[in-house]
């Protein structure tokens, strides 16, 4: 269904028609680190991806994995002091690690979007949410502050929020969570980016609001040829809404593959500890959910051999000693794993030393 | 084809949302300045306006004594309000101009404190590291030194004119404020929503401008009101001390200390001075009180 808004819609990018298919985003071995008191924390590994126009990549992994700081990093949003960033992120052709500030200033918004986890936190609570989405506009833009005004309440009911003349003069703390979280989207939507990232967009809502805004998510992205990065801790959520899956340990990328051949044939212990975690309806009651033992590794003195090997139940002596590579599989050439003993398969199936080129 | 499709998603709001934001404009009733407000207001509203319009209150002139008839001390009478002093100038009048450089050297010298203080505050805590540190480290050294002999040895050799003395005590309050805007800008500057402003492109000026100073405004004007409350005093002070404003140009606190050589004159030569003084304090603290706690964003959240 399609409500009647103003006929204020702006065509963002009006004129320059854009590709709708190829490749959008190329990360390789992008490395993050932090300096800390304790040394430097390394917490993104030498993580590679590509991304093409219009798909989706979930990213996926528990609180620490580096999951948060993989989607800044590949932003280059991030604290400008003490963290290094090297490797490359090649965003349609461009490159941005080390751009200048400048010209991050010139993608953020426009071309590269962010949707942040917390919508308590992320709108300013001293502006009407209407003047916080038209700021973009008028940044980026250069709309006038009438029509960026306008723009902001067609963006509103776009979004689903109803009666949004009015809202759009509410400040934050009038709205609820998952208002604001719809206000957060119109505002990384504003401009009519190519890429969005959301990081974990959902975990702060109650599950009912938490399925409409991930319809909303998909609906804009539909309707805009948008790609996604999707960070989030839930599985579940990604299983049906994505493409390609990442699933992050420790700052590295642990397994990597299309969606439904992730679920089809999990090959690291660690994909299939999380996805035993998950809750289920069809257990019985007080069944008792599986938990992972054990915390993730301290990143600033990692231990050797597979970051996961102290709380993998399968792990064996070469885990402890040997760092696994991230390698494709032998029947799915899309899929990629670091395991030593994969799940699924009866023997090793590859040599020390393989090539690890993802 | 990229023009923005206006859709809305099915199920858009689910009738919850529709009711916590419907409900919400009228929950929260504005909160009122009582009573009390408006009268310290009424009375800054006075002073300044009596500072300001002093010349047109066909006073006697403040500075020259009284010629006819000559009155030395004379006690509160119809032609002289609140008497004549010792030099037989009329107290009333000196009391009115020195209104003019009470309120002037504190305005000024805030506006020096908060203008430089404020600025450096935010930038330094914007920026953080080196520049952060070394800012923050002369600032101490400043909060450490004993303000009041600093100001009487630096007025000693410069001079005690009242652009001198707005200088230096507006110079002195840099670095509380510097202090105060610092912490506000430290809370704000790691808020999700000042990573929001930036993820969308906003330069540091801009997130500066735009994002963090209105967060900061709260508690800047609590302290612009208490900086102001503090030169006051402390041009008093130094009036007292007779190192402010040089007699015969009046300031309050030059009146109380003119006043209190000889405190068996009359005691209102003292006590208009010092009353005065005192009610423009009080009114200060408490109004700048009351809008800060009407402008606190965070004691609205819930």
């Amino acid at each position: 269904m399609s409500t009647s808004a103003p006929d204020t819609a702006v065509a963002p990018d009006a004129g320059t028609e854009r590709p709708t298919s190829g490749e959008l985003l190329e990360v390789t071995d992008l490395r993050t680190t932090i300096r800390t008191p304790r040394g430097p924390l390394v917490a993104v590994d030498g993580v590679s991806l590509r991304l093409k126009r219009g798909e989706t990549l979930g990213i996926v992994g528990e609180s620490g994995s580096g999951k948060t700081v993989l989607s800044r990093s590949i932003m280059g949003l991030l604290p400008g002091r003490g963290t290094m960033l090297t490797g490359s992120v090649r965003f349609d052709g461009q490159e941005l690690v080390g751009a200048p500030e400048s010209l991050l200033r010139s993608i953020w918004g426009p071309r590269i979007a962010m949707v942040f986890q917390d919508p308590m936190t992320s709108l300013n609570p001293v502006h009407r949410i209407g003047r916080q989405i038209a700021e973009t506009l008028r940044l980026h833009l250069k709309l006038s502050k009438k029509l960026a005004n306008q723009s902001a309440v067609t963006l509103l009911a776009q979004v689903g929020i109803p009666s949004p003349e009015l809202r759009a003069r509410n400040y934050p703390v009038e709205l609820s969570g998952g208002m604001r979280q719809r206000v957060m989207i119109a505002i990384a939507l504003a401009c009519g980016p190519e890429l969005l990232l959301a990081d974990e967009p959902t975990t702060g809502l109650d599950v009912t609001i938490q399925a409409q805004i991930l319809d909303l998510l998909a609906e804009a992205q539909r309707m805009r040829h948008m790609a996604m990065i999707f960070v989030t801790h839930d599985l579940g959520i990604v299983a049906t809404r994505t493409d390609q899956i990442m699933v992050m340990y420790a700052g590295r990328a642990v397994e990597f593959a299309p969606t439904h051949q992730l679920f089809a044939n999990v090959r690291m212990p660690y994909t299939e500890a999380l996805l035993h975690s998950t809750p289920r309806m069809g257990n019985p009651s007080h069944t008792r959910l599986a938990a992972i033992d054990g915390r993730p590794p301290d990143l600033v003195s990692r231990p050797p051999g597979c970051s996961f090997a102290a709380r993998c139940p399968y792990a064996q002596d070469k885990c402890r000693e040997e760092s696994p590579m991230l390698v494709a599989d032998a029947a799915e050439p899309d899929h990629f794993y670091a395991c030593w003993y994969p799940r699924g398969t009866s023997t090793p199936v590859h040599p020390q030393g393989a090539p690890s080129d993802a | 084809m990229l023009d923005i499709p206006v859709t809305t998603v099915e199920q858009g709001v689910s009738d919850a949302e529709v009711a916590a934001a419907n409900a919400q404009p009228g929950t929260t009733p504005p909160k009122r300045f009582g009573f009390f407000f408006w009268c310290c207001l009424g009375w800054l509203a006075l002073i300044a306006l009596v500072a300001i319009f002093a010349g047109m209150l066909h006073l006697d002139p403040p500075n020259a004594p009284y010629y006819t008839p000559i009155a030395v001390n004379a006690p509160p009478s119809f032609a002289h309000w609140l008497g004549t002093d010792d030099s037989s100038r009329d107290v009333l009048s000196r009391l009115v101009y020195g209104a003019r450089v009470s309120l002037v050297i504190g305005l000024l010298g805030t506006a020096i404190g908060i203008g430089i203080g404020g600025s450096l505050g935010m930038f330094s805590a914007y920026v953080r590291g080196k520049i952060d540190a070394g800012l923050s480290f002369v600032m101490y050294i400043f909060l450490a030194f004993p303000a009041i002999i600093a100001v009487l040895c630096i007025l000693e050799f410069w001079g005690h004119t009242e652009s001198h003395i707005v200088v230096i005590l507006g110079l002195f309050s840099v670095p509380f404020i510097y202090r105060v805007t610092r912490a506000a800008t430290l809370a704000c500057a790691t808020k999700e929503y000042v990573t929001a402003a930036r993820s969308q492109g906003a330069t540091a000026r801009r997130v500066l401008a735009k994002d963090i100073f209105p967060n900061v405004i709260p508690a800047l004007i609590a302290y612009t009101v208490f900086t102001f409350g503090g030169i006051i005093t402390t041009e008093g002070a130094l009036g007292f001390l007779g190192q402010s404003v040089q007699i015969p140009i009046s300031s309050w606190g030059n009146m109380i200390g003119e006043a209190s050589g000889d405190l068996n004159a009359t005691l209102v030569f003292i006590l208009a001075p010092a009353s005065a003084l005192f009610l423009t304090l009080v009114a200060l603290n408490y109004a700048g009180e009351q809008i800060r706690l009407r402008f606190d964003t965070s004691e609205q959240k819930l």
